[in-house]
Formats: C-alpha cells, structure tokens, sequence
C-alpha cells in the first residue's frame, strides 16, 4: 500500500494526541512525588507550589522512623506475600480441581459443578460477617492466613481453567494413562504445561484482587504490623491528615516499588492480561 | 457463557484398580471443596441467619425474625433512608463508571491499533496500564491530593475554586475520574490484543468493498470483541455494586457518597454495631445483585 | 538497560532499604525530661517476665505528638521489661477496632476511649473495674475534681480513669480583631453568636489583611455536633432525659435556637458578602493557621497546629460565643478515659504493669494537656506551667464545662446529630425543625437498638 500525505498525517496527529494522554496520565504521579519532598510546615502555611523550594526527606525519614502506626516496609512486605501466595495456591487449588471436574469420570461431576456455578451468583457480601467470625473463632485473625485462606474457596477461575481445558486435546491424557502414568503424574507432567496461558490470567488477576482488597484486611487485621499495604494506607489517611508530605511520602512507598517491579515485568504481565481476549464463550 | 456439554470420557475403563481410582477425582477436589464448604456455602447460610437475629458483636444474638428487614422497608426510619440512599448511590456509580470502563477502553484501543509505529504504541500501552497496578487506596489518596480544594494542583493550575468534596455531582465526578485513571488499562489491553488478532487481510477486503474506518470499526472490530466486550461488562457491574474503596477513602459531604457496602460496613462494624440489621442489608443487596445477574444473562442469551 | 530503568531502580533502591530496616532507626528528639516515679523495684516483677502493654487510642491529630513523647520515654526507661506498645487509629477506626476485637476478646490491654462511649461499654459487661489496679498505685479520688472522677463510677467501681476534659472551642486570630474590639469582649460572659458575625463582617469589609481567598470563620462543617450540643446547653436544653434514654430531647426549642444559630454562621455573613468556609473538602485548621481566618470552632485538641510558632496567626482561645442573650455561656466537653476491657489476654501481673503504666502516664498529664487538653487533677491546676497555657482559664470556669450525661445512649443521639446540623449549615436541608425532628427519629430508631 502507498503511503500518502493523509496517513502522515493521521499517523502523527494519533501520536500527539496519544503523548499528550500519556503526560497528563503521569501529572497526578509527579505531583505526589514533589509533595513528598516538601515539609509538612512548609505545606501548612504556605499551600500550593508547583515546585516546591525547599526540599527535604524528612518525612521519608520520619516515616522509616515510625515503627508503630505506620510500619510501610512491613505492610509492603504482607501485601506481598499476600498476594503472591493467594495467587499460587488458587493457581494450584482451581487447576485440581477443573482438571477433575473435566478430565475425570466419578459420581456427582455434573451435579457438584452445576451446585457450584450455583454459588457463583452469591454475593461475596453476605459472606462478610460470617467469615469474619469463622477466622476469629479459628484465631487466625491477626495473620496473614486470615487475609489468603477465605479466598481460595472461590469458583470462577474453576470455570475458566475447565474452559479453557476444553481446548486441549483429550488424546493427550489417554496417552499417557496408557503408557501407566497416574493422574498425579498426568496432570503434573503433561497437562498442567498446557494450562500456562490460562493459569497465567488467573494468577494474574488473582495477584492484583489480593493487591487490592481494602475491605477484608480492613476489619480482619487490626493491628499496625499485620495491615497490608492498601488497609494501611487507608488507616494512615486518618494518622497523617496535618501532614501532607509525610501521607504522599507513604504514597511514594506504596506506588514506586510497585510501578519499578513493572518497568521489568510489564512484557509478561501484558502478555499475560491480553491472554483473556483469547478465552472463548 | 454457554457451559458445553461434558462427554465423559472413558479412560478408567483400561484401569483395573477401580476401588482406588474411583477415590483419585475426590483427592483432586478435597483441597477447593474444603475451602469452599468453610468459606463459601457456611457463611453463605450463616449469613441468612444473622439477618434474623439482633446480633450486635457485643452481646449474644437474639432471634428476631423478619425486624430487620422490616426496619430498613419500613419507608423513614433511618435504617430504610441509609439503605436506600447507599442503593442510589450504588446505582449512580454503576450506571456511569461501568459504561465508561468500558468504552474508553475500546476507544483507547482502537486508537492504539491506529499506531503503525510497533515500538510507540508498546510504550503508549504500558504507560496508560502503569496505573491499573496501583492499589485503590495509593490512587484514592494521590487523588484527593491532587483535587485538594486549597493546595491540589487542579485548583491551582487552573485558577479555579472547585469543591470536589463539596457537592455530590462533583464528588462522583472525582470518584469516576479516579476510577477511570486506574481502571482503563487492563480492558485496553484486552480489547487491543483482540483487534490484532483480526487477520489483517480482513480488514484489506473491507478496504477495497469501499468501507470507511466507522464502517470497518462496526463490522469487523466490535463482532470479534464480542466477549471480551461481555467480560468486561459483567466484571464491571458485579464490581459497580460491590464498590467500596473509592468512595469509603475519597470521602466527600455527608450522605452524598455512601454506598450500600459502606452502609453495610458502617452497621456491622461502626460505631454502634447492629451486624443483624447489616447483614439483612447485604442480603437485600444479593437479591438486587441476583436479579441483575438473571437480566444480564437473559439479554446475553438472546443475543 | 535504558538509563531510564537504572534511574528508576536506583530510586526503590533508596526507598526500600529504608523500608525494610526501619526498626533500627530510632528517633532521638525527646528534650525534656518527664516525672518517673517508678522505681526498679516497681518493675522488679518484669525482669524475669517482661510484659508488653497493647495500648489503643484515638490521638491522631496535632497532639499525637505529646503522646508520642511520653511513650517512647517510658519505653527508653522501661522498655525492657514493660513495652507500651503505642497503636492509634483515627477516631471511626479506633471504634471499629474495638467492636470488631469483642467477638474473640482481643481487645488491647489499655485503651484510651471517650467518657461519653463508658456507659455502653459498661452496659454490655466489656469494661473491667480498675479500682484495685489505680489504688495499687496510689491514684485515689481525692487527687481529682470530684465531677470527673464521679462521671466513671459504677456502684462502688471505678471503670474508667479520666485523663484529661477536651471541651470545644472558638478560636480567633488577634492579628484579624476589628478596631472597636477587644479580647476582653470576646470573652466576656455577654458575647454572643451575633456579636461574632458583627465581628466578621467588621473585620472583613475594613481589614487591608483579608482578601480574596480569606474567610471570616473556617468553619468545620464535619464537625458540628459537638458545637450544636454546646449551644443547646447555652439555653438550658439537653440531648436526652434520664427518664426516658431513647427519646432524644434536642428537637426542642432550645436546639431550635441552637440550630438556627449555628446555620446563620454560614448564611447571614454570605449574605453579608463574606466568605464562610470550610465545606468539607477544605482544611479548615490549615486556613486559620495560614492566618486567613478570623475565626474557627475546633476541639482543644487542635490547638498544635493552630497555635503555630509563625508569625501568620497569633491564636487567642476562648469559649463559644453563646446562642442568644437569654443564654448562659457554655460548652460541652467530652473527656479522655483510659479503660481495660475484658481480653483473653488479661493477667494480674499484666494488671499490675497496666497500672505503672497509667500512673507514669498520668504523673506526666502535663505533656498532655499542652497538646491541648484541661486539666482534671487537682495538683496540676494550680501547676504554674499549666496556669501559663492559653486555656488554663477554663479550670477557672469548670462550672461552665458541661461533661456527658451518664447514658448508654448519650453518645449515639449525639452523634447523629452532625449530619443534620452539617446539611443545614451546608444548605442542603433548609427547615430547621424538620431536619431536628427528623434527626431525632433517626437517633430513636439508633438508641432503640442498643
């Protein structure tokens, strides 16, 4: 096809229009990032400055100093090891148990699956207070179990890995049963290579809901060190509201080490989200 | 989503150790069963039952039959006014933020394919994503920040005295804004690798029968992002009516940004707990949010 | 790898080693020195078996500091063998905290809460009596005012410990006063709501200081109850009777004037041309302390950051101006109380290292009250430091302090009453007995299910 004039032009029209989206979606990030460094006296009687005059890190020093209310690395660390083991074990648990629910022959498949779709209509609110008295009554509130166990128990990433095992030859299991493997090994060595797309979605989404959840870590953990890091923030709101530059500070330590991790990760992790455009009805 | 028919297959047939294996499917479920039965299908019951009972995390429950329910649709008592007023709020949020975390999406992404040069719409994709891995709360207080009526930077910038805590419409505004700038990028993403995995030489048959770019947008791209379309949207409305952060950390002047989660966080867990009369509202709000359920998934079989 | 990515890695480099190693860092900004009157025999009992003590409260504000202070003294002293574990939370969060800890008994150790929460606490059996843990360590009733010591009696038991009362005040910036007004008349027991406008509208229309983005009152539209119920006890009106706790009684012309006055704050001076702020969303702290306010209504507990080492605003405290001339002039303040609940964890050595606690505590009240606090012990009254702060007067005037009637439902019929007062100074809800009556049946419905 021949380039004209027209394309040229349209071509760089569309990319001044995408860059300015692309500044004006960063503004909100800087300005949080130059508020970290301004005093908090400074914000008080002075207000707005674009770019403020005078710089310190007092309050990043201040908030590494504050142990107490405000502990970030230890809540950066919990919504870490939150999520990253809500999403492997539910990676782990929903394949099993789709693999069985597809691949396997046993009494009750069709109708324990059909009750389970069943209980996808179930709002997780009503769920609220009684799980929060289950975990009390099991005493794990205050841990870190209290905030993955509830949510393995979930059933849609089932539905999508079983989908999605539709799609992978059967031949493949007969194969193998054949040549004496078991299920264990079957589903370990064979299928499980051929779930990576799909787990790979549920993984994904499964990490960012954890990442994310306010309401649960909210009422479940109440003590400053067990906070994750999206509760903890939410706390720090009330704790730092004389001290803007302190609260954006806690800000810049929730956003940069997340948005670094993504610089380095983000060929997999969009690779990974444009997998759910391949999922079929 | 339309389940398919299971044809069971017959590979126990070659085993012989049929007692074991018969046991080997259950094995493969025991782990999620568990789980499920503790943390699903219990509270689930339990719940109903709570919303039966004045329980109020201090004292023992007392059963109370229907009194909940009849207090929050006995129409002015405060209970019916919360309630109802965080149902309105709800459906405020749903109705707006829903469509557009959807449709921004989709223009974003028709956009992006536009880009011919591979390398910038790479970077154009990753930088509008940046901000969907932030966490809710990190973008609630970067937000309100940046809207802060004295020292934010909107204001300031553009001279102006805007209010975003100061009246409802506004508050909504900041709140579906917030939302849009963290919530766009994962949908864009989706829709765009879709519109790439239209064969090119579709597009170039359209081309040459004389269809314009609206033309081609509305016969080749929307029907092959049929379900992704259909994804995002259910995603979007079960989260629409389970919204919480956003307006719980935005904030804004009382009674104009209460959602029914918040109301039924503030009466369980509040400053004078009635976790009964909460948990008759969050099944209130699971009979609303069923019902929408049935609707969506009568007018997607129709389609 | 682009430099942009090594800038960027460099930069969590910094943040996250700071994350990660916090615990060492220790802050070293204590200058005075406080009363230690415990002794290591005191502590003795903890060498062996050292104790930490969870201690909840709700000091988040600009006195967060004082508390701050105290703590890390006595854990600099102490620390070894008792630790006050210090967990603040803002006031809603602090309560839910507690609510939510009751179903498997978790709650603190020690917890700071409201005198007006005591009796719903105190209702449902979660309160322990601290009789024998105070008289322990020599804190007795006749080393306070007999009011607030009697306000958390039980029967025979004391449930509760007042620290401090924390009544609600009217600030005003000297820097503003109109001529033909002195602070002798601010304080005088004729001042009155109107007077304030007439004061508002003088100081804007002739002072070369207020200007464009500068108010007459920063007035706090998300705190108004404490205000509205100030008010109606200025004209002899109650929130609620003891004959019948779940019938508020604020609905009745007394709080009809109250509310009426407190919603021509914002009204009449608008009408007058000047600019009553803050409608939430603005800080109103932050723009007294700017010194673009002549006025705002705060708790004492914010006097940190309006009292402010600039040269911006120079703060006078004084009580409320009252509701109309007919009135009295008073304000209604809540107190302080350091209470234990019943907890899994409670233990008699563990009671006997929550009283050191509470006494080293209270031996310091003074580092308390100058985070804006009255005083309620007798010995620090007549204290020369306490008589040099702004509001020491109040000791003076105790009679004109209204404390928290003793009801299980006082504290949530006065809570619901913000919203309304807000909506109406807010102009969202314009009938003043409509909004009241209203407001009234929502409390009912509330304490009739407590």
């Amino acid at each position: 096809m021949k380039k004209n004039k027209k394309y040229y032009i349209s071509q760089a029209l569309l990319i001044t229009f995408m860059a300015i989206l692309c500044f004006l979606w960063m503004v909100p990030l800087v300005y949080m990032f130059l508020t970290s460094f301004r005093p908090n006296d400074d914000i008080n009687l002075n207000g707005f400055v674009l770019f403020p005059k005078v710089i310190t890190f007092d309050n990043y020093i201040s908030l590494f100093k504050n142990t107490q209310s405000a502990p970030v690395g230890k809540w950066l660390l919990n919504s870490l090891i939150v999520s990253l083991s809500s999403s492997l074990l539910t990676v782990l648990i929903s394949s099993l148990s789709a693999f069985a629910y597809a691949r396997m022959r046993f009494k009750g498949n069709k109708l324990l699956f059909s009750f389970l779709l069943l209980t996808m209509m179930i709002p997780s609110v009503i769920s609220l207070i009684p799980n929060f008295l289950t975990i009390k009554g099991m005493h794990l509130n205050e841990t870190l179990l209290a905030l993955i166990l509830p949510f393995l128990g979930g059933v849609a990433n089932i539905f999508l890995i079983r989908q999605f095992l539709y799609g992978v030859p059967k031949e493949l299991d007969e194969a193998a049963l054949i040549d004496g493997a078991g299920y264990g090994k079957l589903f370990f060595r064979i299928i499980l290579p051929q779930m990576v797309p799909i787990l790979m979605v549920v993984g994904i989404n499964t990490f960012l809901a954890a990442w994310n959840d306010l309401l649960w870590p909210l009422i479940i953990n109440q003590d400053a060190a067990n906070r994750t890091m999206t509760s903890g923030l939410s706390v720090v709101q009330g704790i730092f509201d004389d001290e803007k530059g302190t609260l954006m500070a806690v800000t810049v330590v929730s956003a940069v080490p997340v948005l670094v991790v993504y610089l380095f990760v983000q060929k997999y992790l969009i690779r990974g989200i444009s997998l759910t455009s391949g999922m079929k009805e | 989503m339309i389940v398919r028919e299971i044809s069971t297959n017959n590979i126990n047939q070659s085993n012989k150790k049929k007692g074991l294996k018969a046991f080997t499917p259950y094995l493969f479920l025991l782990p999620h069963l568990i789980f499920f039965a503790i943390f699903v299908v219990y509270p689930f019951l339990y719940g109903i039952y709570i919303s039966f009972t004045n329980f109020d995390l201090m004292n023992s429950p007392k059963f109370c039959f229907f009194d909940n329910y009849i207090k929050i649709l006995t129409f002015g008592s405060k209970y019916s006014k919360d309630f109802f007023a965080g149902l309105l709020h709800t459906f405020i949020y749903t109705v707006t933020a829903v469509p557009l975390i959807v449709f921004v999406p989709l223009i974003l992404a028709v956009l992006l394919y536009a880009i011919k040069n591979e390398k910038l719409r790479n970077f154009f994709q990753s930088i509008l994503y940046a901000t969907s891995i932030l966490s809710v709360s990190t973008v609630v207080l970067i937000f309100t920040w940046l809207l802060d009526r004295d020292n934010g930077l909107f204001n300031n910038l553009f001279m102006v005295d805007i209010n975003f805590k100061g009246n409802e419409i506004l508050t909504w505004v900041a709140i579906i804004s917030l939302t849009l700038w963290s919530g766009v990028g994962g949908n864009m993403i989706i829709f765009l690798s879709s519109i790439s995995s239209i064969p090119k030489s579709q597009y170039e048959a359209a081309s040459l029968d004389g269809a314009n770019a609206v033309n081609r947008f509305f016969r080749l791209t929307l029907p092959s992002l049929r379900f992704p379309l259909t994804f995002s949207l259910i995603t979007g409305v079960i989260g629409g009516f389970n919204v919480f952060g956003q307006p719980f950390l935005f904030g804004g002047k009382v009674g104009s940004y209460e959602t029914v989660m918040m109301e039924v966080y503030e009466y369980a867990f509040g400053s004078s707990p009635m976790a009964g009369m909460a948990s008759a509202m969050s099944v209130l709000l699971g009979l609303i949010i069923l019902a929408a359920s049935v609707v969506q998934f009568k007018l997607m079989k129709e389609k | 790898m682009s430099y942009k990515k090594i800038g960027l890695l460099a930069l969590t480099l910094f943040v996250i080693p700071g994350c990660s190693f916090t615990s060492s860092a220790e802050s070293s900004e204590v200058e005075s020195e406080y009363i230690m009157n415990i002794t290591n025999d005191d502590v003795a009992d903890f060498v062996d078996s050292p104790v930490t003590i969870k201690f909840w409260n709700p000091i988040t504000g600009p006195d967060a500091g004082n508390l701050q202070n105290l703590v890390k003294f006595w854990n600099d002293t102490y620390g070894d063998y008792i630790r006050i574990a210090n967990d603040p939370l803002a006031e809603n969060d602090h309560y839910t905290r507690i609510f939510t800890s009751f179903s498997d008994n978790s709650t603190a150790d020690l917890t700071l809460i409201h005198s007006s929460r005591v009796p719903v606490f105190q209702r449902a059996n979660r309160l322990r009596p601290m009789t024998s843990m105070l008289s322990k360590v020599g804190i007795s009733s006749d080393q306070y005012l007999e009011s607030i010591w009697n306000a958390n009696v039980y029967g025979e038991d004391v449930y509760a410990l007042a620290w401090d009362i924390i009544p609600t005040v009217f600030y005003y910036n000297r820097h503003l006063i109109p001529e033909g007004y002195t602070e002798e008349m601010i304080h005088s027991d004729d001042f009155t709501i109107e007077d304030m406008e007439e004061m508002m509208k003088l100081a804007y229309v002739h002072s070369p200081v207020l200007t464009k983005r500068t108010y007459g009152m920063s007035f706090n539209y998300a705190f108004t109850e404490n205000p509205f119920i100030s008010l109606l006890y200025q004209g002899g009106g109650k929130p609620v009777d003891e004959s019948a706790p779940t019938v508020p009684t604020f609905n009745g012309p007394e709080g009809y004037a109250a509310a009426e006055a407190l919603r021509s704050i914002p009204f009449t001076s608008n009408a007058d041309g000047i600019k009553v702020t803050s409608e939430s969303g603005s800080n109103h702290l932050n723009i007294f302390a700017q010194g673009r306010a002549l006025f705002t209504i705060d708790g004492l507990w914010s006097t940190n950051s309006l009292v402010l080492n600039n040269d911006k605003v120079d703060t006078g405290v004084a009580f409320l101006p009252k509701v109309n001339d007919n009135a009295t002039r008073c304000t209604y303040g809540d107190s302080h109380v350091f209470a234990t609940f019943t907890n899994k964890n409670q233990s008699e050595h563990k009671d006997e290292a929550i009283g050191l606690v509470i006494k080293f505590l209270v031996d310091n009240s003074l580092e308390w009250y100058k985070g804006g606090k009255v005083a309620v012990r007798n010995a620090d009254i007549n204290n020369e430091t306490y008589k040099a702060l702004p509001w020491a007067f109040v000791s003076q005037k105790l009679d004109k302090v209204v404390l928290p009637q003793k009801l299980y439902t006082f504290s949530t019929i006065c809570n619901t009453t913000g919203e309304y007062i807000s909506k109406l100074c807010e102009g969202t809800l314009t009938d003043v007995q409509d909004a009241l009556d209203k407001c009234a049946s929502d409390a009912k419905d509330l304490a009739e299910n407590l």
